[in-house]
């Protein structure tokens, strides 16, 4: 991803921003152009920040940009309103299905010559 | 009209070759072809390549592998899509035959993977998922494909063990094989101990970088008959998408555009899967492995994983599958891999396939996809 591309979805990115289908009210995060189901327009939709841990696994075989701190946990996530994502997960040791999780802004990587630092959402348990 | 047959193959061991680059492979299995089977009319050269692009190494490849070989009246492309890199070339190979455009065309893939850091190879092949999906959220195609595979053993009852059915499988058949990466047997036992990549799948579940060149010979079945050529005939093709993202679809494990692909390549050849009887599929781990199997009608979902422990797919099987040990054992060099499997069903229908023979093939199935069946490719071939 180039500095352009990533700074032109920064928003999405940052508030978790996907898309609805305005023909046939299909969520999609990532955000999408054409619906998957009907074909028909997309919209700016803001996702719940809440959901939890449906399926969860551990990153062991690291790609480069992600190979700075060793293995780390990524999840399916359900949202509350039922959307399911992808997603990396935070500030847990021992992740659990089911398990309550809020997004929150976090730093993703580093890259390039000038050290560009990305940030976007991963989740963490829901405190109390 | 023209009809595709194939009339020679040219094509390295797959292996890590630190005193080869891309084009010295490239012209290695090229001139095997050449001179092999007396191929020298060649009007188009179609080349399949994953990484050189993105190693900084070269664009364009098609050209300079055309350069390398001074082969200069003819028609290049170049076709960069993972996995399905040369299948891609292969199928736009055909249709220039189909066309009448193109008598003979030399057609395959090149891969040099072993120049770059783990890291690196990591990345480079999860890039042809979505990247905003996978690559920016820290994902690798096999991570992701680790989620998809607790969900269908879930669904589906199987257990850890039923996922390791398949690598071993073709860990049996690659140990008899000469142009074979890893030829070592493995057990259940060892795929199942083995350094997890990702949970549940270990890294006997999946694929490793692999260097190789794999190349076909294409020509018009008239042109290659009046020129004494003996030839396997492709008799039908498809190809079809689906969302890349596996929540977008109907079922996360479920191989849409495999199927849809496998029902146009079957009518086009006036077939029914039944009548194959031998496979070579594109399973860069073992849950996709499954989920190929799963979606070719031959069984209800969820069951491929029986009719292998079974032995439906083993060389002495109903229908074998990956008869030189498929990506994970015969070795899984991206844009050359769906070349390496029209070689090797090649080799079955001359019989010449050494110790991997098969016995009677009728109707090879050669399958390819981009990704986690994001876009797949099916090919019939029979007829030799
Ligand atoms: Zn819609």
């Amino acid at each position: 991803m180039t500095e352009i591309s990533d700074w032109i979805y920064r928003i999405s990115r940052y508030r978790l921003i996907g898309s609805k289908c305005v023909e046939c009210g299909e969520v999609a995060y990532p955000p999408r152009l054409t619906c998957y189901k009907c074909g028909g327009k997309m919209a700016d939709y803001q996702l719940p920040r809440r959901g939890k841990i449906l399926y969860y696994t551990v990153v062991k075989s690291l790609p480069e940009r992600y190979n700075r701190y060793g293995a780390y946990p990524v999840a399916i996530v359900e949202l509350e309103d039922g959307t399911r994502i992808f997603g990396l997960l935070t500030d847990v040791d021992n992740p659990e299905k089911g398990m309550e999780v809020e997004a929150v802004l976090r730093k993703l990587y580093t890259y390039g010559e000038h050290g560009k630092i990305i940030y976007g959402v991963k989740f963490r348990p829901v405190l109390g | 009209m023209g009809r595709p047959v194939i009339v020679g193959v040219g094509y390295t061991k797959v292996g890590e070759y630190w005193d080869k680059d891309v084009f010295q492979l490239a012209y290695t299995a090229i001139k095997n072809l050449m001179d092999e089977y007396g191929v020298d009319d060649v009007d188009a050269l179609y080349v399949g390549n994953a990484l050189a692009g993105y190693y900084d190494r070269q664009l364009a490849l098609a050209s300079h592998v055309a350069d390398a070989l001074s082969l200069y009246d003819t028609a290049v492309s170049t076709f960069s899509s993972g996995g399905a890199s040369s299948a891609q070339a292969i199928y736009n190979a055909v249709l220039g035959v189909a066309s009448g455009q193109f008598k003979s065309v030399i057609v395959g893939g090149v891969e040099k993977m072993s120049e770059e850091l783990p890291a690196k190879v990591v990345r480079g092949t999860s890039l042809v998922e979505n990247s905003f999906l996978v690559d920016y959220n820290g994902l690798t195609s096999f991570s992701l494909q680790a989620l998809i595979a607790q969900m269908y053993m879930e669904e589906f009852g199987l257990k850890r063990e039923d996922l390791s059915l398949l690598p071993v499988l073709e860990h049996e058949n690659s140990s008899k094989s000469k142009h074979s990466q890893f030829r070592n047997r493995i057990s259940i036992e060892m795929v199942l101990n083995a350094p997890p990549v990702a949970e549940p799948l270990t890294i006997f579940d999946v694929s490793a970088p692999g260097d190789g060149a794999a190349f076909i010979a294409v020509m018009d079945e008239d042109y290659a008959r009046k020129n004494g050529f003996k030839y396997v005939k492709i008799l039908g093709m498809g190809s079809a998408s689906q969302p890349a993202n596996p929540l977008e679809r109907a079922s996360p494990y479920m191989f849409e555009a495999t199927s849809r692909a496998l029902e146009k390549a079957l009518s086009g050849a006036g077939i029914t899967i039944e009548d194959v009887n031998h496979l070579e599929i594109y399973n860069p781990t073992s849950i996709a492995g499954l989920l190929v199997l799963d979606s070719l009608g031959l069984c209800k979902r969820g069951e491929s994983a029986k009719l292998v422990g079974d032995g439906y797919f083993s060389l002495e099987g109903r229908a074998p599958v990956n008869t030189f040990g498929g990506a994970k054992a015969r070795g899984d060099p991206k844009g050359a891999v769906t070349a390496y499997q029209f070689v090797e069903a090649f080799l079955q229908h001359m019989n010449m396939a050494g110790d991997n023979q098969i016995g009677d093939v009728k109707y090879s199935l050669i399958h390819s996809m981009v990704g986690f069946d994001i876009s797949s490719y099916v090919f019939i071939l029979g007829g030799g």
